[in-house]
């Protein structure tokens, strides 16, 4: 065929927050690595356009300070460029303004929303049990988990919001099973959070820079066209970069662009009927971010939540933290929110001026001093979360049933417990290198 | 003619940002400024989705 030939230990293709963990991982444990990405920028949706001398997020904003996002950059020596965030959050509710109790108990916010103390202190009794003795069936929603304690139409709104930023889906569909187990998980990671002071483009720079002082390589404008299976091993892929076509070699192929396109890459013929039923019924989450600029703060928290509107679910005063996201002088906020279901079809443009019909209402200053920069969607193809967990929904692991082909990133998840965000897709790195410490030394291929 | 896939198409809004003309406009779907679109193809590179293409007409 006259194709160009590179053989490595291990090839990952994309360059999202999975890619590069893994990737940093293996090349510091001297795997021979190379990521490939298709686009002239890294990171995928943990990367930060920059727009007018501001800087907007692809998607990671709130970073987790902790846990295993962070041991990944102190183990490969990545510069972790991030500001916590130590002012408590605010939340807005009819108009009033809670703030969060200091006494550092998560639950201890429920009594401002709710008089009836016995109702609150049954609630929590029920969560408590729900953490420490069973978790609810993945079959039970949490509204239906709620309603056996409490039917206060604010706690509610509350557990709504919480839902909806963490979990990309309300707390009438998410399995209630995965919200309690998250808790002990990937969600335990975000106390506390940060935000990168120049982007979280500067944290995937930092990981790129580590693999590359391993001797790793990530080429950018570089596309996986095939993985390439034999005898139902995956022995590398197909990649096409500026120079043309190359097929790399490699004992391990980690896929970081999602189970369906890993599938499509590799060809279906080569999964089961199980595993491609599973991939099918994986949902998309949609959620909308606005960017509004100003020349003042717009609030004076960077963390408030917005409960009981139509569709806001908070807005982030982004530059209170990190001052390298605006020019000087110059402030930006970045709004969330999300739809009233998550099973769609939604009306794009609806959905968007709902939310900004919402920060109108809410948002005394934004309607003063507030300049919409940049309003993006994600779903479909560029999901916020590519398998919400709804409930009765299917985790899918990392192994796929193609012996040496991963996937890691969102939408793979450890077994019991959604990967919420990017400390989720740095877990299935973890598990994902590890596994492959296991079954293979640097060179084997060579 | 830059032409979008709107069955593909988020609205993502990445290309908005590095059009150097400012011919691009995401409201929940893309909207192209014909006007002032002159065909450089740097938005075709950056679109997460690939979306977008040139077409000839
Ligand atoms: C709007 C939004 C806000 C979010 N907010 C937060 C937050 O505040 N905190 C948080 O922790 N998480 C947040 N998340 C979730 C988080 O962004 C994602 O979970 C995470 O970034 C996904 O990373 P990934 O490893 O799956 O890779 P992705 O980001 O999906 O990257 C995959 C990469 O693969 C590349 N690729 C695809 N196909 C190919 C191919 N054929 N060849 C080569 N390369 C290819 C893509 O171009 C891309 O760069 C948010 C998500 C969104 C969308
Ligand atoms: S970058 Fe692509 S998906 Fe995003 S708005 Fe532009 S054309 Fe649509
Ligand atoms: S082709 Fe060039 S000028 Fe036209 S919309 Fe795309 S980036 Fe802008």
């Amino acid at each position: 065929m006259g194709q160009k030939q590179e053989k490595y230990d291990a090839v990952v293709l994309g360059s999202g927050i999975g890619g590069l963990c893994s990737a940093a991982l293996l090349a510091n444990k001297g795997y021979k690595t190379l990521v490939v990405e298709k686009l002239p920028i890294i990171g995928g949706r943990c990367s930060t356009l920059k727009y007018k001398g501001f800087k907007i997020p692809t998607g990671v904003v709130a970073v987790p300070m902790s846990g295993v996002l962070r041991s990944i950059f102190d183990d490969v020596g990545a510069n972790f460029d991030v500001s916590p965030i130590t002012v408590p959050p605010k939340y807005l509710i009819d108009k009033r303004i809670i703030d969060e109790p200091s006494d550092g108990q998560p639950l201890s916010i429920l009594s401002r929303f709710c008089s009836d103390e016995k109702e609150v202190s049954m609630l929590k009794r029920g969560i408590e049990k729900a953490g420490t003795w069973n978790a609810p069936s993945n079959e039970t929603t949490l509204l239906d988990f709620l309603h056996q304690y409490t039917g206060n139409k604010n706690i509610i709104s509350y557990f709504n919001n919480k839902c909806d930023i963490f979990f990309t889906v309300g707390a009438h569909e998410v399995s209630a099973r995965e919200y309690f187990l998250s808790h002990t998980g990937s969600l335990k990671d975000f106390q506390p959070i940060g935000f990168a002071n120049q982007g979280s483009i500067s944290l995937m720079k930092a990981l790129k820079k580590a693999i590359e002082a391993k001797q790793g390589r990530v080429l950018t404008q570089c596309r996986a066209k095939k993985i390439l299976v034999r005898n139902g091993i995956a022995e590398g892929v197909v990649v096409e970069g500026k120079n043309g076509e190359t097929t790399i070699l490699a004992t391990a192929v980690i896929s970081n662009t999602g189970p369906k396109k890993t599938v499509a890459l590799a060809g279906k013929e080569h999964f089961d009927r199980g595993y491609l039923k599973q991939v099918r019924n994986m949902m998309p989450s949609l959620q909308m971010w606005v960017t509004t600029i100003s020349d003042r703060p717009l609030f004076d928290v960077p963390f408030l939540f917005t409960l009981k509107t139509r569709r806001l679910l908070t807005f982030l005063s982004a530059s209170l933290i990190s001052t390298g996201l605006a020019p000087e002088g110059k402030y930006v906020h970045y709004s969330i929110s999300g739809p009233a279901t998550q099973t769609g079809p939604w009306n794009l443009k609806n959905e968007v001026n709902l939310h900004i019909q919402d920060l109108k209402d809410n948002l005394p200053d934004f309607n003063k001093y507030g300049e919409i920069l940049h309003v993006g969607c994600y779903w479909g193809e560029l999901p916020t979360y590519s398998n919400t967990p709804i409930a009765g929904f299917n985790n899918i692991p990392q192994k796929t049933p193609v012996e040496n082909l991963y996937n890691v990133g969102d939408g793979v998840a450890k077994e019991g417990g959604f990967s919420c965000g990017s400390p989720g897709c740095a877990l299935t790195a973890r598990i994902v290198v590890e596994d492959i410490e296991n079954r293979f030394k640097p060179g084997q291929l060579f | 003619m830059l032409t979008v896939n709107e069955e593909t198409c988020v609205g993502c809004g990445w290309c908005q940002t590095f059009c150097p003309q400012d011919a691009l406009h995401a409201w929940g779907y893309l909207e192209i400024d014909y006007e002032k679109c002159d065909e450089c193809l740097v938005c075709i590179e950056f679109c997460p989705t690939d979306s977008l293409s040139m077409t000839n007409s």
